[in-house]
Protein backbone atom coordinates (compact mmCIF):
# COMPACT_ATOMS: atom_id res chain seq x y z
CA UNK A 1 0.00 0.00 0.00
CA UNK A 2 1.55 3.04 -1.23
CA UNK A 3 0.15 5.55 1.22
CA UNK A 4 1.86 3.84 4.45
CA UNK A 5 5.41 4.71 2.42
CA UNK A 6 4.30 8.23 2.34
CA UNK A 7 6.49 10.57 4.49
CA UNK A 8 3.25 11.17 7.28
CA UNK A 9 3.14 7.18 7.55
CA UNK A 10 2.61 7.85 11.52
CA UNK A 11 0.33 10.39 11.57
CA UNK A 12 -2.84 9.82 13.03
CA UNK A 13 -5.35 10.20 10.29
CA UNK A 14 -2.87 7.17 8.08
CA UNK A 15 -3.14 4.68 11.09
CA UNK A 16 -7.05 4.88 10.93
CA UNK A 17 -7.08 4.64 7.18
CA UNK A 18 -4.49 1.62 7.89
CA UNK A 19 -6.69 0.39 10.46
CA UNK A 20 -10.11 0.33 8.23
CA UNK A 21 -8.08 -1.09 5.33
CA UNK A 22 -7.08 -4.71 6.86
CA UNK A 23 -10.65 -4.23 8.73
CA UNK A 24 -12.14 -4.42 5.08
CA UNK A 25 -9.78 -6.93 3.67
CA UNK A 26 -10.94 -9.16 6.69
CA UNK A 27 -14.67 -8.68 6.03
CA UNK A 28 -14.45 -10.17 2.55
CA UNK A 29 -16.65 -12.98 3.17
CA UNK A 30 -19.35 -10.27 3.49
CA UNK A 31 -21.53 -8.82 0.86
CA UNK A 32 -19.94 -5.37 -0.20
CA UNK A 33 -22.57 -3.57 0.54
CA UNK A 34 -22.40 -4.62 4.13
CA UNK A 35 -18.42 -4.34 4.57
CA UNK A 36 -18.93 -0.03 3.28
CA UNK A 37 -21.71 -0.04 5.75
CA UNK A 38 -19.76 -1.81 8.77
CA UNK A 39 -15.98 0.23 7.82
CA UNK A 40 -17.61 3.37 7.12
CA UNK A 41 -19.78 2.79 10.95
CA UNK A 42 -16.12 1.90 12.56
CA UNK A 43 -14.47 5.14 10.97
CA UNK A 44 -17.41 7.11 12.11
CA UNK A 45 -16.90 5.48 15.94
CA UNK A 46 -12.56 6.33 15.97
CA UNK A 47 -13.70 10.03 14.97
CA UNK A 48 -16.68 10.87 17.29
CA UNK A 49 -14.10 8.63 19.86
CA UNK A 50 -10.63 10.27 19.49
CA UNK A 51 -11.17 14.08 19.37
CA UNK A 52 -12.98 17.13 20.54
CA UNK A 53 -14.67 19.53 18.81
CA UNK A 54 -13.90 17.17 15.30
CA UNK A 55 -10.04 17.31 15.41
CA UNK A 56 -8.61 13.99 16.66
CA UNK A 57 -5.66 13.70 18.40
CA UNK A 58 -2.73 11.00 17.67
CA UNK A 59 -3.36 9.35 21.51
CA UNK A 60 -7.13 9.48 21.27
CA UNK A 61 -6.71 7.44 18.05
CA UNK A 62 -4.51 5.21 19.34
CA UNK A 63 -6.63 4.87 22.42
CA UNK A 64 -9.78 4.27 20.13
CA UNK A 65 -8.06 1.46 17.85
CA UNK A 66 -6.43 -0.46 20.73
CA UNK A 67 -10.18 -0.54 22.54
CA UNK A 68 -11.47 -1.53 19.05
CA UNK A 69 -9.23 -4.79 19.43
CA UNK A 70 -7.10 -5.88 16.29
CA UNK A 71 -9.09 -5.83 13.12
CA UNK A 72 -8.68 -9.19 12.12
CA UNK A 73 -10.37 -10.05 15.27
CA UNK A 74 -12.77 -7.16 15.33
CA UNK A 75 -13.61 -8.72 11.44
CA UNK A 76 -13.91 -12.27 12.63
CA UNK A 77 -16.96 -11.30 15.20
CA UNK A 78 -18.76 -9.95 12.14
CA UNK A 79 -17.77 -12.36 10.19
CA UNK A 80 -18.89 -15.85 11.47
CA UNK A 81 -21.45 -14.92 13.36
CA UNK A 82 -23.23 -13.38 10.61
CA UNK A 83 -22.34 -16.16 7.98
CA UNK A 84 -23.78 -18.49 10.44
CA UNK A 85 -26.73 -16.58 11.80
CA UNK A 86 -27.98 -16.49 7.47
CA UNK A 87 -27.25 -19.89 7.86
CA UNK A 88 -29.27 -20.88 10.66
CA UNK A 89 -32.19 -18.64 9.45
CA UNK A 90 -32.42 -20.16 5.76
CA UNK A 91 -33.33 -23.20 4.41
CA UNK A 92 -30.99 -23.44 1.36
CA UNK A 93 -28.49 -25.78 1.36
CA UNK A 94 -25.52 -23.59 -0.52
CA UNK A 95 -26.49 -20.90 1.55
CA UNK A 96 -25.91 -23.18 5.26
CA UNK A 97 -22.91 -24.72 3.59
CA UNK A 98 -21.10 -21.38 3.64
CA UNK A 99 -21.46 -20.64 6.42
CA UNK A 100 -19.84 -23.85 7.60
CA UNK A 101 -17.40 -23.87 5.44
CA UNK A 102 -16.25 -19.99 6.94
CA UNK A 103 -16.59 -21.97 10.73
CA UNK A 104 -14.59 -24.33 8.79
CA UNK A 105 -11.68 -22.10 8.83
CA UNK A 106 -11.80 -21.76 12.41
CA UNK A 107 -11.86 -25.08 13.88
CA UNK A 108 -11.99 -28.67 13.53
CA UNK A 109 -15.33 -29.18 14.46
CA UNK A 110 -16.52 -26.92 12.00
CA UNK A 111 -14.33 -29.27 9.46
CA UNK A 112 -16.35 -32.20 10.63
CA UNK A 113 -19.27 -30.94 10.30
CA UNK A 114 -19.07 -29.18 7.18
CA UNK A 115 -17.54 -32.73 5.90
CA UNK A 116 -20.62 -34.29 6.97
CA UNK A 117 -23.40 -32.04 5.45
CA UNK A 118 -21.62 -31.74 2.33
CA UNK A 119 -21.91 -36.06 2.02
CA UNK A 120 -25.46 -35.69 3.37
CA UNK A 121 -26.65 -33.32 0.84
CA UNK A 122 -24.49 -34.68 -2.22
CA UNK A 123 -26.01 -37.99 -1.10
CA UNK A 124 -29.71 -36.82 -0.94
CA UNK A 125 -29.41 -34.74 -4.20
CA UNK A 126 -28.44 -37.95 -6.13
CA UNK A 127 -31.09 -39.67 -5.16
CA UNK A 128 -33.54 -36.64 -5.77
CA UNK A 129 -31.83 -36.08 -9.28
CA UNK A 130 -32.11 -39.64 -9.99
CA UNK A 131 -36.04 -39.64 -9.47
CA UNK A 132 -36.83 -36.72 -11.84
CA UNK A 133 -34.47 -38.37 -14.18
CA UNK A 134 -36.23 -41.51 -14.24
CA UNK A 135 -39.33 -41.08 -16.35
CA UNK A 136 -36.64 -39.47 -19.28
CA UNK A 137 -34.32 -42.19 -19.00
CA UNK A 138 -34.73 -46.25 -18.12
CA UNK A 139 -31.26 -46.21 -17.44
CA UNK A 140 -31.57 -44.26 -14.70
CA UNK A 141 -31.58 -46.58 -11.27
CA UNK A 142 -29.76 -47.88 -8.60
CA UNK A 143 -27.78 -50.88 -10.31
CA UNK A 144 -26.33 -54.30 -8.52
CA UNK A 145 -23.27 -54.48 -10.21
CA UNK A 146 -21.56 -57.52 -8.66
CA UNK A 147 -22.45 -59.82 -5.54
CA UNK A 148 -22.19 -56.10 -3.38
CA UNK A 149 -21.60 -53.75 -5.54
CA UNK A 150 -23.80 -50.74 -5.75
CA UNK A 151 -24.09 -48.04 -8.39
CA UNK A 152 -26.79 -45.22 -8.43
CA UNK A 153 -27.00 -43.98 -12.75
CA UNK A 154 -27.77 -40.86 -12.80
CA UNK A 155 -28.49 -40.94 -16.57
CA UNK A 156 -24.72 -39.63 -17.81
CA UNK A 157 -23.19 -42.84 -19.07
CA UNK A 158 -23.92 -44.14 -22.40
CA UNK A 159 -23.12 -47.22 -21.76
CA UNK A 160 -26.14 -49.68 -20.17
CA UNK A 161 -24.61 -50.70 -16.63
CA UNK A 162 -23.98 -54.43 -16.42
CA UNK A 163 -25.59 -55.93 -13.19
CA UNK A 164 -29.56 -55.45 -13.08
CA UNK A 165 -31.54 -52.31 -11.41
CA UNK A 166 -33.08 -53.12 -8.40
CA UNK A 167 -36.09 -50.58 -8.00
CA UNK A 168 -37.89 -50.07 -11.66
CA UNK A 169 -40.25 -47.56 -11.56
CA UNK A 170 -40.32 -47.55 -7.41
CA UNK A 171 -37.50 -45.13 -7.75
CA UNK A 172 -39.53 -42.15 -8.05
CA UNK A 173 -40.93 -42.50 -4.86
CA UNK A 174 -38.33 -43.93 -2.94
CA UNK A 175 -35.83 -41.59 -4.57
CA UNK A 176 -38.01 -38.81 -3.59
CA UNK A 177 -38.44 -39.50 0.03
CA UNK A 178 -35.39 -40.90 0.68
CA UNK A 179 -33.11 -37.63 -1.24
CA UNK A 180 -35.76 -35.58 0.43
CA UNK A 181 -35.71 -36.74 3.52
CA UNK A 182 -31.70 -36.70 3.72
CA UNK A 183 -31.54 -33.39 2.49
CA UNK A 184 -34.27 -32.32 5.50
CA UNK A 185 -32.13 -34.32 7.87
CA UNK A 186 -28.77 -32.71 6.89
CA UNK A 187 -30.66 -29.44 7.13
CA UNK A 188 -31.64 -30.09 10.69
CA UNK A 189 -28.60 -31.28 11.58
CA UNK A 190 -26.25 -28.69 10.13
CA UNK A 191 -28.63 -25.81 12.01
CA UNK A 192 -28.52 -27.73 15.51
CA UNK A 193 -24.78 -27.97 15.49
CA UNK A 194 -24.55 -24.32 13.84
CA UNK A 195 -27.49 -23.03 16.68
CA UNK A 196 -25.06 -25.05 19.50
CA UNK A 197 -21.97 -23.30 18.25
CA UNK A 198 -23.16 -20.00 18.21
CA UNK A 199 -24.28 -20.39 21.87
CA UNK A 200 -20.62 -21.56 22.70
CA UNK A 201 -19.10 -18.39 21.14
CA UNK A 202 -21.67 -15.91 22.61
CA UNK A 203 -20.52 -17.40 26.03
CA UNK A 204 -17.06 -17.26 25.52
CA UNK A 205 -17.13 -13.67 24.03
CA UNK A 206 -19.18 -12.65 27.59
CA UNK A 207 -16.30 -14.45 29.49
CA UNK A 208 -13.66 -13.04 27.42
CA UNK A 209 -13.71 -9.76 26.63
CA UNK A 210 -15.63 -8.01 29.52
CA UNK A 211 -13.54 -7.39 32.65
CA UNK B 1 17.31 -28.90 33.70
CA UNK B 2 15.59 -26.71 36.36
CA UNK B 3 11.69 -26.40 35.43
CA UNK B 4 9.93 -23.14 36.21
CA UNK B 5 6.59 -23.28 37.27
CA UNK B 6 4.62 -20.30 35.86
CA UNK B 7 1.89 -18.66 37.79
CA UNK B 8 -1.78 -20.00 36.71
CA UNK B 9 -3.16 -16.74 34.60
CA UNK B 10 -5.08 -14.04 36.55
CA UNK B 11 -9.13 -15.03 36.32
CA UNK B 12 -11.00 -12.75 35.39
CA UNK B 13 -12.50 -10.46 38.26
CA UNK B 14 -15.77 -12.66 39.10
CA UNK B 15 -16.33 -14.93 36.19
CA UNK B 16 -19.86 -14.78 37.44
CA UNK B 17 -20.88 -11.54 37.28
CA UNK B 18 -19.25 -11.04 34.07
CA UNK B 19 -21.48 -13.86 32.33
CA UNK B 20 -24.08 -12.29 34.12
CA UNK B 21 -23.56 -8.93 32.81
CA UNK B 22 -23.20 -10.24 29.05
CA UNK B 23 -25.96 -12.67 29.21
CA UNK B 24 -27.91 -9.06 29.95
CA UNK B 25 -26.28 -7.25 27.00
CA UNK B 26 -28.72 -8.22 24.46
CA UNK B 27 -31.56 -6.56 26.79
CA UNK B 28 -29.59 -3.88 27.61
CA UNK B 29 -28.70 -2.57 24.28
CA UNK B 30 -32.86 -3.04 23.31
CA UNK B 31 -33.88 -1.44 26.49
CA UNK B 32 -32.05 1.74 25.57
CA UNK B 33 -33.12 2.32 22.49
CA UNK B 34 -36.88 2.06 23.82
CA UNK B 35 -37.68 5.81 23.49
CA UNK B 36 -35.44 6.97 20.66
CA UNK B 37 -32.87 6.46 18.23
CA UNK B 38 -29.10 6.56 19.09
CA UNK B 39 -25.51 5.99 17.55
CA UNK B 40 -23.11 3.11 18.41
CA UNK B 41 -21.08 5.12 21.08
CA UNK B 42 -24.32 6.74 22.34
CA UNK B 43 -25.19 3.66 23.00
CA UNK B 44 -22.12 2.26 25.13
CA UNK B 45 -22.68 5.38 26.83
CA UNK B 46 -25.97 5.43 28.14
CA UNK B 47 -24.89 1.72 29.05
CA UNK B 48 -22.21 2.57 31.05
CA UNK B 49 -24.16 5.71 32.68
CA UNK B 50 -27.56 3.66 33.07
CA UNK B 51 -26.31 0.47 34.24
CA UNK B 52 -22.21 0.12 34.48
CA UNK B 53 -22.09 -1.78 31.63
CA UNK B 54 -18.88 -1.42 30.44
CA UNK B 55 -18.41 -3.22 27.36
CA UNK B 56 -15.72 -2.75 24.69
CA UNK B 57 -16.71 -1.41 21.49
CA UNK B 58 -15.40 -4.87 19.63
CA UNK B 59 -18.09 -6.75 21.13
CA UNK B 60 -21.37 -3.98 20.76
CA UNK B 61 -20.67 -2.89 17.35
CA UNK B 62 -20.76 -6.72 15.77
CA UNK B 63 -23.55 -7.44 18.20
CA UNK B 64 -25.19 -4.08 16.81
CA UNK B 65 -25.24 -5.77 13.25
CA UNK B 66 -26.19 -9.21 14.51
CA UNK B 67 -29.22 -8.10 16.35
CA UNK B 68 -30.14 -5.94 12.69
CA UNK B 69 -29.75 -9.17 10.92
CA UNK B 70 -32.48 -10.75 13.34
CA UNK B 71 -34.88 -7.86 12.27
CA UNK B 72 -35.04 -6.73 15.81
CA UNK B 73 -32.80 -3.31 15.09
CA UNK B 74 -32.99 -0.81 11.55
CA UNK B 75 -30.23 1.40 11.05
CA UNK B 76 -29.69 4.98 8.85
CA UNK B 77 -27.38 6.72 7.88
CA UNK B 78 -27.79 10.84 9.23
CA UNK B 79 -25.27 13.75 8.44
CA UNK B 80 -24.29 15.41 11.88
CA UNK B 81 -22.57 18.59 13.36
CA UNK B 82 -19.59 16.76 14.12
CA UNK B 83 -19.04 16.93 9.63
CA UNK B 84 -19.87 13.05 9.22
CA UNK B 85 -22.54 10.82 9.50
CA UNK B 86 -23.34 8.45 11.91
CA UNK B 87 -25.22 5.31 11.99
CA UNK B 88 -27.97 5.61 14.40
CA UNK B 89 -30.17 2.71 15.62
CA UNK B 90 -33.78 2.02 16.01
CA UNK B 91 -35.96 -0.56 17.10
CA UNK B 92 -38.33 -2.44 14.53
CA UNK B 93 -41.41 -3.72 15.70
CA UNK B 94 -39.80 -7.23 16.14
CA UNK B 95 -37.95 -5.80 18.51
CA UNK B 96 -39.96 -3.92 21.00
CA UNK B 97 -41.70 -7.07 21.04
CA UNK B 98 -38.83 -8.57 21.98
CA UNK B 99 -38.03 -6.06 24.51
CA UNK B 100 -41.28 -6.69 25.85
CA UNK B 101 -41.14 -10.43 25.70
CA UNK B 102 -37.44 -10.12 27.53
CA UNK B 103 -38.92 -7.29 30.32
CA UNK B 104 -41.27 -9.38 31.26
CA UNK B 105 -39.40 -12.53 31.98
CA UNK B 106 -36.56 -10.45 33.69
CA UNK B 107 -39.42 -9.26 35.82
CA UNK B 108 -40.56 -12.37 36.96
CA UNK B 109 -37.31 -14.13 37.10
CA UNK B 110 -35.94 -11.42 39.33
CA UNK B 111 -38.80 -11.36 41.88
CA UNK B 112 -38.36 -14.67 42.60
CA UNK B 113 -34.84 -14.83 42.82
CA UNK B 114 -35.49 -12.02 45.33
CA UNK B 115 -37.55 -14.28 47.19
CA UNK B 116 -35.05 -16.34 47.22
CA UNK B 117 -32.11 -14.16 48.00
CA UNK B 118 -34.67 -12.57 51.16
CA UNK B 119 -33.09 -14.54 53.93
CA UNK B 120 -29.43 -14.27 53.03
CA UNK B 121 -29.65 -10.45 53.09
CA UNK B 122 -31.54 -10.90 56.18
CA UNK B 123 -28.35 -12.69 57.86
CA UNK B 124 -25.89 -10.48 56.45
CA UNK B 125 -27.02 -6.68 57.10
Amino acid sequence: MPMLMSPQANSPQSSMDAYLAELRTRLRALPEEQITDIVEEIRSHIRDSAGSGGVMTEAGIHTALSRLGPPSALAANYVTDNLLARAQRTRLPWKILRGIYHWATLSVKGVLVFIVCLAGYAFGASFFIAALAKPFNPKVGLWLIDQDTFSLVLGMTSAIPRGHELLGWKLIPIGFALGGGTILLTTYFAQSCIRRFRETQARRRLGGTAQ
Amino acid sequence: MAVRVLPPPPEPADKWEVQLRKGCLELAILAALWSERLYGLEIMRRLAEGSGLIVPEGTVYPLLSRLKTEGLLSSEWVEADAGHPRKYYRLTAAGRRRVVEMARFWQTFSASLDHLLAPVRKENR
